[in-house]
């Protein structure tokens, strides 16, 4: 271990707010599925991967800027979402956990070998020269894509925090989430609830796929390294709660940044892990997270 | 363990098998003697087993290497198959190691029971590690197609063979060439900083550091990171803090993509360069194509094909006209060498005997390959003597072999131009 000089500190911590922004939102999509369904979401990463490839493709066969791309992957993903929870997810909605993780982790194979069989394992890139620019702070280099996809992560947050809390709809949701048979009695119609929570929390992972592409490279596989993460984080914040994703999303970037400064290569998903298994031991529901009960 | 049970229940279910066949038959022979005699009764096709990541992180790379596997096979069975053995014609049994050890020696224990006289593999060095073991145990003999740990053939195997350049003659040559731009270019270097993946980037950095110094050259630091890391931003402000006179890269495609766009964000310009070392990115042409501008200039010392050798040139084109949606890379240069190995052998012994076709193997001179060097052949480890990495470099979209002049087509470009002149 050896000890950074603060310029490289800097960078690290904007580095890993930036990339914390993305991670938060792809937490988000996957805790607000457990927390209204209890259901773990293997296939989001495929989802993101999914909505990688929407941006790719619309850009590389019709122009389309990859931000532009959102006012579509966010659609398509939010109707794909729909579609499986009505004829995958709901079937099986009784059955033992188990179940339902071997059916979303079916389903992720099933994706990505569906990818990889249409559009082959090749790593495909961006490269459009605005994408290619970065502004420096001082010593602090900031990759304009970067940026962007982080204030668009906290713009769909805010609005998606919004909505849970003051609209009908969003009400419903959380209400879905904390107490079924309450919900049920007051009369939300429960099967409506899990469609829209499964279908916003991939709309979620989808938006997080065309943020990233731009600083990314899209290939079949590519989901895993963002959720893999994000599984940290929906832990770290509380299973199911909103707040605990996005600030642990945050947390969790830094911490693995920083940890690139003090470390050498895989040791710095070490403090990730680190924090992880810390976690579960002494506080299981999660840094934000409600005593279960 | 439990794959150790296995494999001894599948041998007791053979021996069973042939214990039966030996009373039908009245035939006498050992049971130990009994896969050989399987494998080696005059057979109409000659299995050959291929086993290689299609799935996963490097699915892309694996994909490459077994194409030219195939491709190696499907010319030999187009020109009459093996002659030797009246025409027997070749077939390839691929199986999906999916990146992991494991699932690795899985395969190569179903290749071998399934009858395979060779196996060819693996991309990754720690899943050759154990494919290699499996196929040591079994008397079968396993070409290398890429596997750059050192390792893999020092520990004795006698059924292990690799034809591409060692993770040593890789970091030796690229400092070698490094050290031939310095004094061409009249630009004094003297300082190293290597960036390098863990895994087999660990390996070639050892290497690295190990020769540097018979070069003029220091290594003053080096700055490791791991598969599957979504931002390396923090790594290469490391790497740029150093102030090598040369940053030295060694990783595979994917990460790569991710590395040159950061050392142009970060505008990361040492007045030596950023060299790859055994890169998975920086000569391979799908890396060219996705990074565009980027691209152009990088350097990488890697194996490679041979520029000037017609033959090669015609297997590429072969190549790309039958596979389009993975397209010929310089790792297929030597899982098409390996094959030609095996194929050549065969030929040779006449049987597909492994024992038989081993020695043939071992002593191989091959001259009709597609990589630079001379013919190849197998030290008593199994390495080719005569493989021998070259120095590439992206000029106008196009990967061109700079160094040695004798295996080159391109003059290099030297310094290094910045980021923003390039075009």
């Amino acid at each position: 271990m050896n000890f950074p000089g603060l310029p490289l500190l800097l960078q690290s911590i904007v580095s890993g707010i930036l990339m914390g922004g993305v991670y938060s939102l792809v937490a988000i999509g996957l805790t607000l599925i457990f927390g209204v369904m209890q259901i773990i979401n293997f296939a989001h990463g495929s989802l993101m991967m999914l909505g990688m490839f929407t941006t790719y493709w619309l850009y590389v066969l019709m122009g389309v800027d990859p931000y532009l791309s959102l006012l579509f992957s966010i659609p398509i993903c939010f109707v794909l979402g729909l579609l499986i929870e009505r004829f995958l997810i709901t079937p099986v909605l009784d059955a033992p956990a188990h179940n339902q993780l071997l059916l979303t982790l079916g389903l992720s194979l099933f994706i990505e070998n569906l990818a990889l069989f249409l559009w082959s394992p090749n790593f495909r890139t961006l490269d459009i020269p605005y994408l290619q620019t970065a502004v420096t702070v001082g010593t602090v280099m900031i990759s304009f894509p970067k940026l962007v996809a982080f204030f668009f992560a906290l713009l769909l947050t805010a609005f998606l925090y919004y909505f849970l809390k003051n609209t009908d709809l969003g009400k419903a949701i959380r209400a879905a989430s904390m107490e079924r048979e309450g919900a049920l009695t007051v009369g939300i119609n429960l099967r409506w609830v899990y469609c829209l929570a499964f279908g916003i929390g991939t709309a979620c992972v989808g938006a997080a796929g065309t943020l990233s592409a731009p600083f990314f490279y899209v290939n079949p596989s590519v989901g895993g390294i963002f959720v893999i993460t994000a599984y940290v984080v929906v832990v770290f914040g509380g299973m199911g709660n909103f707040i605990g994703a996005l600030v642990g999303g945050l947390i969790i970037g830094v911490a693995e940044s920083v940890g690139a400064a003090f470390f050498p290569g895989q040791l710095k998903k070490f403090i990730i892990y680190f924090i992880f298994i810390l976690i579960l031991l002494f506080k299981p529901e999660g840094i934000f997270g409600r005593r279960s009960e | 363990m439990e794959s150790k049970k296995k494999s001894r229940k599948g041998y007791e279910i053979n021996r069973r098998t042939f214990l039966k066949m030996a009373g039908v038959t009245g035939l006498a022979a050992s049971p130990i003697a009994f896969p050989a005699v399987l494998r080696g009764a005059a057979p109409k096709e000659i299995l050959i087993g291929s086993i290689h990541p299609i799935t996963g992180p490097v699915a892309y790379d694996g994909t490459s290497l077994d194409q030219a596997v195939h491709l190696a096979v499907d010319q030999k069975n187009a020109a009459g198959g093996i002659k030797s053995m009246g025409g027997a014609k070749i077939k390839v049994a691929l199986m999906d190691s999916e990146g992991k050890p494991k699932v690795g020696e899985a395969a190569a224990e179903k290749l071998i029971r399934d009858g395979c006289v060779a196996l060819l593999g693996c991309y990754q060095s720690p899943v050759a590690m154990v494919t290699t073991a499996v196929a040591e145990r079994h008397g079968v003999p396993h070409l290398i197609t890429v596997g750059v740990a050192d390792e893999l053939l020092e520990r004795g195997f006698k059924y292990t063979f690799r034809t591409q350049p060692d993770a040593s003659n890789m970091a030796e040559l690229t400092c070698k060439y490094l050290r031939q731009l310095s004094d061409k270019f009249n630009i004094a270097l003297k300082t190293i900083a290597v960036l390098h993946i863990s895994g087999f980037g660990a390996v070639v950095n050892s290497k690295l550091a190990k020769f540097a110094s018979r070069y003029g050259f220091e290594i003053i630091g080096s700055v490791s990171y791991g598969i599957g890391t979504p931002d390396i931003t923090t790594e290469i402000s490391k790497i740029k803090g150093m102030n090598g006179d040369v940053i030295v890269d060694v990783g595979y495609l994917s990460d790569g993509i991710l590395k040159i766009r950061t050392y142009n964000d970060l505008k990361v310009e040492p007045k030596g360069g950023i060299i790859g070392c055994a890169n998975g990115a920086f000569s391979n042409p799908s890396m060219v194509k996705e990074m565009g501008r980027l691209a152009e200039f990088l350097m990488d010392g890697n194996y490679w094909h041979n520029p000037r050798s017609a033959f090669a040139r015609s297997v590429i084109e072969e190549y790309n006209k039958k596979y389009t949606r993975v397209i010929f890379q310089s790792h297929a240069v030597h899982a098409y060498n390996a094959t030609l190995v095996v194929i050549d052998a065969l030929e040779r012994a006449g049987t597909s005997d492994p024992g038989k076709l081993r020695d043939a193997i071992a002593r191989t001179s091959f001259k009709d390959h597609i990589a630079p060097g001379g013919p190849i052949e197998f030290d008593t480890t199994g390495q080719n003597k005569n493989a021998m990495a070259t120095l590439q470099q992206v000029q106008k979209r196009e990967i061109k072999a700079i160094l040695p002049d004798e295996f080159s087509d391109a003059k290099p470009v030297f310094p290094i131009p910045p980021w923003s002149a390039k075009a």
